[in-house]
């Protein structure tokens, strides 16, 4: 399972320039933890870009070699982008990578081009379809991520969807309502855990609190289907710790309650 | 576009009117809070294209570029005069500002100078947008942190003393980002917060306004900002007449009368007591404005106390003053005056009551509803006079002297117990006029019991609405002295008596109401005094009923089509008051039967009952009619103010109202 919870860009020091903004939805809007404050380009350019600054030097040796992710939310693609790409911010003129992407939330893990490198930013280019459609991402993540490394099994998972509908009825019975968004509540175990993994688990916890939402992928294999998606949550409690025997040593029995953030 | 975690409807509705028709609905709740930002320190601005005499005004607060200071700047004005925006940097000449929202500046050309002036002001309307969930309705963002809105209570008090009006309440927005703290010291008393209203997938011109407060005041904590918030009818608190005399402009005028208001007058007036501007000249004042005429001058004498008819020496309806002869009158005599008042533009008598009450909203610098004061005025209008189609007749016509300062609203309240009409804060802040009428049951909205919750019908005869209800339920006769002349002692009395009000109660003696009218013709006395009686030909009933979605845009002074199976219920109901609870969705009304609702004749019109040419009886929704034939035919058969005339047998009216029209109903 994957905790995303440093996004680069939005820490200090680095920062997010778009070739072009809406004014009621510049790129300020992404440094917003509401999942409706959104990012829309201009309609005048057959190419809209954002440049991202690292709040720090990212490299291969100090991150690891597939450690850097790159989430874009409450996108708009493809009915406006043919094609986006990123390209790595270096000393050096670094070559534009496609980006895969479907409606859905993209996640991609991106190596570094080079491991020798080191990085500052990242240029993502979006390619639209005509020059008058305009781009928009809800939320955008750039940013080393946390493995808790236990198998990839959706298993110790477990959810619900929150329904917020405000209902009445009347005196023969009619069923008034109002339809609201629903939102993904989940339960997560991480059985058997190290001093090591709870110990890194309690760093982010004390970092975002039950207010701060941060991204999770509870599966990173794309077999399991909807549980590969990033999804953008605030812990709902405070995690439970449970201390096990477990032959000569104890483990960490560690359960999250997360809510998806709208 | 859609906004992540916004709920999107599979049937987007094409007007909110049919999302609210739905049983199923997605609301979307949008605040536009307006407020002052006075621009203190401005600077020189030039290049990128700037012209000369440019000069900018900083609104971030520092924490970087596009730090959202403000949704929009939508408005600028020096010393009170308001600037002209502009969208391009080679459009700012001057006096025009143009917001800048990249820099987040405001950029303005006032031609040359700075508009940083020593005690000089430079005032910035700033617009911030608020929704109670995700929304980019009209292209806009608003920011979802509207977490409460003050509960939306329309009403009206059934006995007509009093202005429908929106609640009062206040506005919370979240503020633990703290985005309200470097923004608490703008001026958010001066401008407005309009809350709208529309569903999701609907488009933002199909978005409704559903009120418009006044701010009062603001409140902040670690949690919240709060703007109490007040509805638009307190701004007719002022003092009015305004403009008081003053012994610069008259150096001779009477001691007594400085700091009097400068009086208006409007209708025929008799026996006013005018002001003497100058008590040398004999020069007198009844009006700061022009006047159709002077109609006759009367003296006390000071030994009978009698009053004596003189003539005037000179008279100019223009500047509404007169003078008298020394040898008529001396200084310390009393003196009353018949006149006409102000002038329509077309230079008739201006005594239709619509057309009064708007002059007057105008002089008080409000804004009006243009139609809805046209469509009373048309009410009122009886044709017109001789053979000039500009010299309309109207019923109901006020005689109003206002040589007081009073609060506008009590002088606008007296008015409208006269004329049987309301004075309503439209949702856009604008004031309107209703006057009351019948309506069509087949025409109104219709309330079953599919559609009122399951809280269901609570109907009490109490009059809980009104304490006039309740203390005048029994009312059998009416007295309304016209005509009156306070200085010289004289009034006119019509008495109206029902009967059937008495017998139907088993009262064996008249129980009577008397009241001071403002009207001078006795047919608008005899109409008062029929309608205070006939509102009590049935008893007075209250219905309480919760609905879901259907009355949102519903307001007080409206009439509905009740219908209840269960109970046995097909009645017209007014609203007297309407409760939106924006938290639970739902809308309380409170219902009332008064005015001659059921049994009597004026008010109920069924879809089959139809003009000489086959049209519907009931008027017509705007309340009038291309047709003159119709609107004189509605008005004798289903109106409550009919004639005795038949229309088939007096066909002058149908191209010309005469004053045979405007006489006396009497309620059969």
């Amino acid at each position: 399972m994957m905790w995303l919870t440093k996004n680069s860009p939005l820490r200090s020091g680095g920062s997010i320039v778009a070739s072009s903004q809406q004014s009621q939805f510049p790129t300020s809007n992404l440094a917003s933890n509401l999942a409706s404050d959104v990012w829309r380009s201009g309609t005048t350019l057959a190419a809209e870009t954002l440049t991202l600054t690292f709040d720090r030097i990212y490299n291969q040796a100090t991150d690891g070699a597939a450690n850097f992710w790159l989430i874009l939310k409450g996108h708009n693609f493809p009915a406006t982008c043919s094609s986006v790409t990123y390209k790595w911010v270096s000393g050096s003129l670094e070559s534009a990578v496609g980006i895969a992407f479907t409606a859905a939330d993209v996640l991609l893990q991106i190596p570094f081009s080079n491991p020798l490198r080191n990085y500052t930013g990242l240029i993502l280019t979006f390619n639209k379809t005509t020059a008058g459609q305009q781009v928009q991402v809800g939320k955008l993540y750039a940013g080393i991520g946390y493995d808790t490394n236990h198998v990839d099994d959706p298993n110790p998972f477990s959810r619900t969807f929150a329904e917020r509908s405000n209902k009445d009825y009347s005196v023969l019975g009619q069923k008034f309502a109002e339809a609201r968004s629903q939102n993904w509540a989940a339960s997560i175990s991480v059985p058997l855990s190290s001093e090591t993994v709870e110990a890194n688990l309690r760093a982010i916890f004390a970092a975002v609190g039950t207010f701060t939402p941060f991204y999770v992928v509870v599966a990173r294999d794309v077999t399991f289907g909807e549980f590969a998606l990033p999804r953008y949550v605030t812990f709902a409690s405070q995690p439970m710790e449970r201390y096990v025997g477990f032959g000569t040593e104890g483990q960490w029995a560690l359960t999250h309650q997360l809510e998806e953030q709208l | 576009m859609t906004l992540p975690g916004e709920w999107v409807d599979p049937n987007p509705p094409a007007t909110l009117a049919i999302a609210l028709s739905r049983s199923v609905v997605s609301p979307r709740f949008c605040l536009e809070v307006t407020c002052g930002i006075r621009a203190l320190r401005w600077k020189p601005a030039s290049g990128g294209g700037l012209p000369a005499n440019v000069f900018s005004y900083a609104l971030g607060d520092g924490s970087g570029a596009f730090n959202d200071s403000v949704d929009e700047i939508v408005g600028m004005s020096f010393e009170g005069v308001a600037l002209a925006a502009v969208t391009t940097y080679a459009a700012l000449l001057a006096n025009t500002f143009m917001w800048d929202w990249q820099n987040q500046r405001l950029l303005a050309c006032l031609g040359g100078p700075s508009p940083m002036q020593r005690d000089k002001t430079a005032l910035l309307m700033a617009t911030y947008r608020f929704s109670d969930g995700p929304t980019d309705a009209g292209g806009y963002r608003w920011r979802p942190w509207l977490t409460s809105l003050p509960s939306l209570t329309s009403r009206v008090a059934t006995d007509f003393n009093g202005i429908p009006q929106i609640g009062g309440g206040t506005l919370v927005l979240q503020n633990e980002n703290h985005f309200f703290d470097s923004r608490k010291g703008q001026n958010w008393d001066a401008g407005r917060c309009v809350l709208k209203m529309g569903a999701s997938g609907l488009p933002w011109a199909q978005f409704v306004t559903l009120a418009t407060f006044v701010p009062s005041s603001i409140g902040m904590t670690d949690k919240n900002f709060s703007i109490n918030v007040q509805d638009p009818k307190v701004l007719l608190d002022a003092l009015f007449p305004s403009v008081l005399y003053d012994s610069i402009t008259h150096p001779n005028i009477d001691p007594s009368s400085v700091g009097q208001p400068v009086q208006l007058v409007y209708g025929v007036n008799k026996g006013i007591v005018p002001v003497c501007i100058d008590t040398v000249a004999l020069v007198f004042k009844v009006a700061g404005h022009a006047i159709l005429s002077f109609d006759g001058v009367r003296v006390q004498d000071q030994t009978t106390n009698s009053w004596e008819v003189k003539n005037f020496l000179s008279t100019n309806a223009a500047t509404g003053e007169f003078t008298l002869s020394p040898v008529d009158w001396q200084v310390g005599q009393g003196v009353v005056v018949d006149v006409s008042g102000k002038k329509r533009t077309n230079g008739t008598l201006m005594d239709n009551p619509a057309e009064i009450l708007k002059d007057m909203l105008l002089a008080l610098g409000q804004p009006v509803d243009a139609a809805g004061f046209e469509t009373a005025r048309l009410w009122y209008d009886a044709g017109f006079r001789g053979s000039d189609i500009k010299d309309r007749v109207s019923v109901r016509a006020p005689s109003v002297y206002l040589d007081t300062q009073a609060k506008a609203i009590s002088t606008i309240e007296e008015i409208m117990v006269n004329v049987r009409a309301y004075l309503v804060t439209l949702p856009n802040g604008n004031f309107s006029m209703v006057p009351f009428r019948n309506y069509q049951g087949s025409t109104l909205p219709l309330v079953t019991d599919n559609n009122s919750l399951e809280a269901g019908l609570q109907l009490t005869t109490s009059g809980s609405s009104s304490s006039r209800v309740q203390a005048g339920s029994k009312t059998t006769q009416a007295n309304v002295n016209f005509a009156i002349q306070s200085a010289e002692g004289f009034q006119q009395v019509y008495t109206y008596t029902s009967p059937s009000n008495r017998l139907t109660r088993g009262l064996a003696l008249e129980v009577p109401v008397t009241v001071d009218s403002l009207f001078t013709k006795p047919d608008d006395a005899a109409y008062l005094a029929q309608s205070l009686v006939n509102d009590f030909r049935v008893d007075p009933k209250v219905y309480t009923l919760e609905m879901k979605w259907l009355p949102f845009t519903w307001g007080a002074a409206t009439h509905i089509h009740y219908v209840s199976a269960r109970h046995g219920i097909d009645v017209v109901l007014e609203i007297l008051q309407l409760s939106l609870n924006l938290t639970a969705r739902k809308v309380t009304m409170m219902l009332g039967n008064l005015r001659g609702f059921e049994q009597s004749s004026g008010f109920w019109v069924l879809s089959t009952d139809l003009t000489p040419t086959g049209a519907s009886l009931a008027w017509p929704p705007n309340g009038q009619d291309s047709d003159p034939t119709e609107t004189e035919y509605r008005r004798h058969q289903a109106g409550h103010w009919h004639g005795t005339t038949d229309f088939a047998l007096d066909p002058a009216l149908a191209t010309q109202a005469i004053d045979k029209d405007s006489s006396v109903s009497r309620w059969q």
